[in-house]
Order: structure tokens, then sequence, then C-alpha cells
């Protein structure tokens, strides 16, 4: 959301991220395109359908992958312009979203705990999620994904410390 | 460390008996009728150890009720001691079936505030006790002077029958009613092991008899038609009078200092102590009905709590969302003032509601034009050019509908909260503490953003998702904002406190 508030306080996400989300979502594809493909294929070869009906298939596989390639792609680098996030004295507020867009602001009063979670990608990147926890219901986990690990740290423990209200 | 104390010397039975529960049916079966399949024998068989273990647990619980927490010890085999601090403490409400109430019993259910965390089940105590573990809990007292619980401290509600009942007619549980009584017919008849059940029966000789009814003259299935869904409507009525009467008799609302206390039942009595503080969101709800009774209902959200009775010892059903009743019926001109008693900040007497943007209404509408389109294509091909004759009436009703709901919808900042109002037919309020409001969005989606709109949701806590938040759509994206951002500033200027 361009406004007043968008203003330089507020930090992008690591760049790092956008080359660890293209690998996780080519390691998917891959790992569902492949054993599709063997079907497609097995299809085509074995089985009694008309030509048109494996011409048919194999091009909406290809169409398929294709589409799934192109979005693994581009989308990455979109989250990454869309997505901001600052952290203040009064609490956390992450704004994203590429079609459908959010302001999630957390006071820091709210936190009751976070975690800071690092798969074994984001490990080779040294990136990670940031998890925050509230005692909300459709907000109770707020999490930001493609942090540097080294940024997530620092925030995690401003947003636990001094928490000595609710109880 | 305080005194250790026990459950009632009679817990053993009701333990046993709620574990026999389960096992009643396949039981009585087994003991009366003659061929009993083999499951029913291995359930009456296995009864045995299940209640037996039952006992032995309820005779080693043990609890202390110690300066800042509830400590309960239970388990045979595996000991576990739970430490519970009163500030988790939401609720602590009784349950009483008629046998409790024959010996002065009753079941405890403590509710704690995280999600997580399982609520405390203590089958049975004392009526003392807990009046003791109240006490303790709520108003730190560790001496019980009995003249102090039995001080009408303040009724703020007392519902007779009449009011019952007329919350009977403008609820609809009937359809409970009649779902349970189904469920007997079906029960019954396994059980006398007919051939063909009734349900069978009926539905057996259902075709011709409809046929039958079919070949009348129109006129007449019509008219029959009419009136057996009237009656229908009348009886589903009746029944939900029925429930609401037996579920909520005698409802009594008292405030004791901080803590609102509810008795309600017929058969269970139901004795629920909610401490002022915990109450997350206010709920008022006015149907047609309402309005033509001149009521209101108003509920509350607290958090944690809820789910069956049906575990024995600690480890207790996960705490569900729960909606409890302030004021089941309640006189509309009575509000405001049931509120500010209850909750002093709270002030809904003159509020200056704030609208949605001015051409919200053509964003309902428009989503009104669409669905009335996608049933128009079936019908037109199911009834031919007479489904046109539907399309004007509909598109009317749906213009009528979306300007009437804007209009009814809007939202107050107070000094002290926030309130949304919303609905026009069904009319709702909600109403929440600043201090209660958990986190605030802002949404676009790239419809609101080609009007120009965007929507707020706020979180309030709770255990399970739905009915936690506030939701208010259809914002000038500036209003939006600026109503976030003092959301944002009003809440995190303000401790949570549970």
């Amino acid at each position: 959301m361009e406004h007043a508030q968008d203003d330089d306080r507020s930090s992008r996400l690591d760049p790092r991220s956008v080359v660890a989300a293209r690998l996780t979502g080519g390691i998917v594809l891959v790992c569902v395109a492949l054993p599709t493909l063997v079907g497609v294929g097995m299809t085509s070869l074995f089985s009694p359908w008309n030509t048109w009906q494996k011409i048919g298939l194999v091009v909406a596989w290809v169409g398929l992958t294709g589409l799934w390639a192109v979005t693994g792609y581009f989308v990455p680098a979109l989250r990454y312009r869309t997505t901001r996030y600052r952290v203040d004295a009064s609490g956390l507020t992450i704004r994203r979203g590429i079609l459908w867009r959010s302001v999630t602001s957390v006071p820091k009063s709210r936190v009751q705990h976070t975690d800071v979670v690092q798969g074994p990608l984001q490990r080779q990147f040294e990136l990670a999620t940031l998890v925050i926890h509230t005692a909300g219901t459709q907000d109770a986990s707020v999490s930001l994904s493609g942090l540097a690990h080294h940024t997530a740290l620092p925030i995690r423990d401003f947003l636990i410390d001094g928490r000595g209200d609710g109880v | 460390m305080s005194e250790e104390k026990r459950l009632h010397p009679l817990s053993w039975f009701f333990a046993a008996a709620q574990a026999a529960k389960g096992f009643l049916v396949p039981i009585l079966f087994f003991l009366f009728a003659s061929g009993g399949e083999a499951y029913e024998l291995w359930a009456a068989v296995f009864i045995i150890p299940i209640a037996l273990s039952a006992v032995i647990r309820y005779v080693v619980f043990r609890y202390r009720l110690e300066k800042d927490e509830l400590v309960v010890r239970d388990g045979i085999l595996t000991r576990t001691e739970r430490h519970i601090p009163y500030a988790r403490i939401q609720n602590i409400d009784l349950i009483q079936n008629p046998l409790h109430r024959l010996i002065n019993v009753a079941l405890v259910r403590v509710e704690t505030a995280s999600g997580q965390k399982p609520e405390a089940i203590i089958r049975v105590l004392s009526l003392d006790a807990v009046a003791e573990m109240r006490a303790h809990v709520f108003e730190g007292r560790t001496t019980i002077d009995p003249a102090d619980d039995s001080r009408a401290s303040g009724v703020i509600l007392q519902l007779p029958a009449r009011e019952l009942a007329k919350l009977g007619i403008v609820s609809n549980k009937g359809l409970v009613v009649v779902g349970a009584a189904v469920g007997a017919l079906w029960q019954r008849n396994r059980w006398w092991g007919d051939e063909d059940t009734i349900v069978d029966s009926y539905l057996g000789s259902a075709p011709q008899w409809l046929e039958g009814f079919a070949s009348r003259p129109a006129l007449f299935v019509a008219l029959s038609l009419l009136v057996v869904g009237i009656l229908a409507v009348v009886l589903l009525r009746l029944f939900s009078v029925a429930w609401f009467l037996v579920q909520l008799y005698g409802f009594t609302l008292r405030q004791q200092k901080e803590n609102l206390r509810a008795e309600y039942g017929l058969f269970n009595k139901i004795s629920r102590n909610i401490p002022t503080p915990r109450i997350q969101t206010l709920i008022t709800t006015e149907s047609p009905l309402h309005r033509w009774f001149g009521r209101q209902s108003v509920e509350l959200r607290t958090v944690g709590g809820g789910g069956d009775d049906l575990d024995i010892g600690l480890e207790g059903a996960a705490p569900k969302a729960k909606s409890q009743w302030l004021a089941p019926m309640v006189p509309t001109q009575r509000v405001p003032e049931l509120l500010t008693r209850v909750l002093p900040e709270v002030e809904i007497g003159g509020l200056a509601w704030e609208p949605l943007a001015p051409l919200a209404w053509r964003r309902l509408f428009k989503r009104g034009l669409i669905i009335v389109s996608l049933i128009t294509v079936p019908a037109t091909l199911l009834f031919g050019v007479w489904a046109v004759a539907f399309v004007l009436p509909a598109t009317a009703a749906a213009y009528v509908h979306s300007r009437l709901t804007i209009k009814h919808t809007g939202y107050s900042l107070t000094p002290w909260g926030v309130v949304f109002k919303s609905g026009w037919w069904d009319r709702t309020m909600k109403i929440v503490r600043y201090a209660k409001i958990q986190t605030v969005s802002q949404g676009e989606s790239p419809f609101d953003r080609r009007n120009g709109m965007a929507s707020i949701r706020i979180d309030t806590a709770g255990a399970e998702k739905g009915g936690h938040t506030i939701d208010i759509p259809y914002l000038e994206r500036d209003t939006a904002i600026d109503v976030s951002r003092r959301l944002y500033a009003e809440c995190s200027g303000r401790a949570f406190r549970w």
C-alpha cells in the first residue's frame, strides 16, 4: 500500500530470500513434475487413448509445469518487493501481499512468545523465519519469513524483553 | 505449603459412573436382551478395569490452595503435579446434575487462559470446598466467612420462566431437540432388535403415500403443505421453549465485587464464575423476533474454557472458544445500564457511529447481482422464460438489502474501546475494550483497491479460531489507515492482563 506510512523507517526482507524461495520452489516443482512426467509418458506410450487425447495430455502437462515454473520464478521477487516490516518501541508492523495486501500490527505488549525458525535450506542461506505468538485467534501466530538470521534474533530479543505484565 | 485436600468421599461413585456412561447401552443390552452380540459382551467386560482405574485415580487425587497457585496432584502410575497460577484462571464453574444436588456436591471445571493448557476437571467437590477455592483464586481470601458468600451482593438480572419462553421462541433450538429425539428413536430400535426399525417402515411406505398425496387437487396439496409447514415451525419453537426452560431455568446473574456469577439449570444446575477483567468481548444480538419482544441477548466471550466434561482428571478437553450468556434476554433499554454495571468503563448510551465508505453499498449490490445472475442461468434452463420474472424482484431485493445493510453497519471509537454494529435484519453489536485487543490488521483486496477501500480486522484473545475478531469492511482507505493507527496506539499503550 503506497501511502504516507510507507517511509524509509521500514525495512525490507533479505535479498537472499528471493534466491532461497526460487530454489525451494524449484525443488518442489521437480519433485512433483518428475513423477507426473513419468505418468504422462506411460500414458502416452501404453494407454489406448487416441492421438489427440495423448497430445492434449502432454500439452496440459507442459502448460501446467510451465505455469508453475514461471510463477515460482517471479513470485519470490514480487514478494520481496512488496513485503516490509518495521520494529519500534511500540511493536512490530508487517506490510505484505501482492494482490491481497495487508498491514498487520502487533503491539509489543501483546507478544506472548517468539520463535526463530530455520529450515535446512534457510540455514544454507543464513535466513530465518520469525514467528510471533499472541493471544489472538486469527493472528495467534504472525510469521515473517525471509529475514536474515542475524536480523531476526535481535528483533526477537527486543520483542520479548521487558514484558513484565500480562502473565 | 498449605494443607492438601482430597476429593469428596463419594467421588469414586461419580468417576465410575462417568466411565460407565459410554458403556451403558451395551451393558443394558447385554443384560436384558437375549442373543446379545459379541461386542456387547466385550464392552461389559472392559468396563470393569476402566471403572476401577477411574476410582483409584480419584482416591489418589489431591489438591492444594497455595498463595498464588492451585496445585493439583493426580495419577496412579504416572504422578502428575500441575501448578495453575491464580492469575491464569479464567473461570471456575460448577456443574450439578440431580444426583450431585442430592448430596450437595458439584463437578468443578477450572478454566485457564492459554489455548494450549487444558482445563482441570475435578470430580467432585463439596459446595463448601468450591466456595473456598473460588474465594482463594479470585479474591485472595484465605478464610471463608459463610456470611460473605451468602450476601446477596447485587442481583443484576433474574429471568422468570416467561422470559425464557420468549428466548425459546426467538431462538432455534427446536432442531436440537428433534435431532436428539431421532437419535433416541434409532437407539431404541436397536435395543429391541426389531427387524424393521420404525423409521425404515415409514420410509418404506412413503413413496406410495406420496404418490397418492400428489395426485390430489393442487390447491389441496398446497394448503396441506402450508398447514404442515406452519405446524412444523410452531412445534419447533415449542421444543425450543422447552429446551431453554430446562437449560436456563432460574437464570440469575449476580455480581460480587469483580466477579460475575451466573446460575441456571433445571436438571443440571450450572454455576459459572467469571471475573469481569477476563471478559474479552461483549456481543449483543437482536433478531426481528427479539425486536418484536423488545429484547436483546447479550453474550460475553472469555479466553479458554468450554469443552465437554467427558474427561476424568487432569487431561481435560482442549479448551474451545466459549461464548457465555451474560443476559440471555434483557429489555433493550436496559442494555446500556447493564453493560456499564458489569464493566464500569463501558458506556454505550449515545455513541457516535461512524459509517462505512459512502459507496460501500454498491459493492454489496454488485455481489448480490452476481448471485442473482448465478441463480438465473440454471433457473432459465429449468423453467424457461418464466425464470426471467424472478430477476426484477431479486434485483430489487438485492438493492434494498445492500442499502439497508450498509446503513446499519458502523463503528465507534470511544475513549475506552471500539464498538462495531452490523446487520439490519439480525442486528449485532460487538464491544471490545482497547486493553483486550491483540493485533490490528488492515486488509486490501484487489477489489478494495479498485474502489479505494480497505478493511480492518481487530483480533482479541481466544483459544480457537472464529468469533474472536471484529471485521470492519468497506472503509475508505484513508479512514482505515487512520482508524487502525488509532486502535494500535490505544491498545499498545495499555497493558494486557488476561
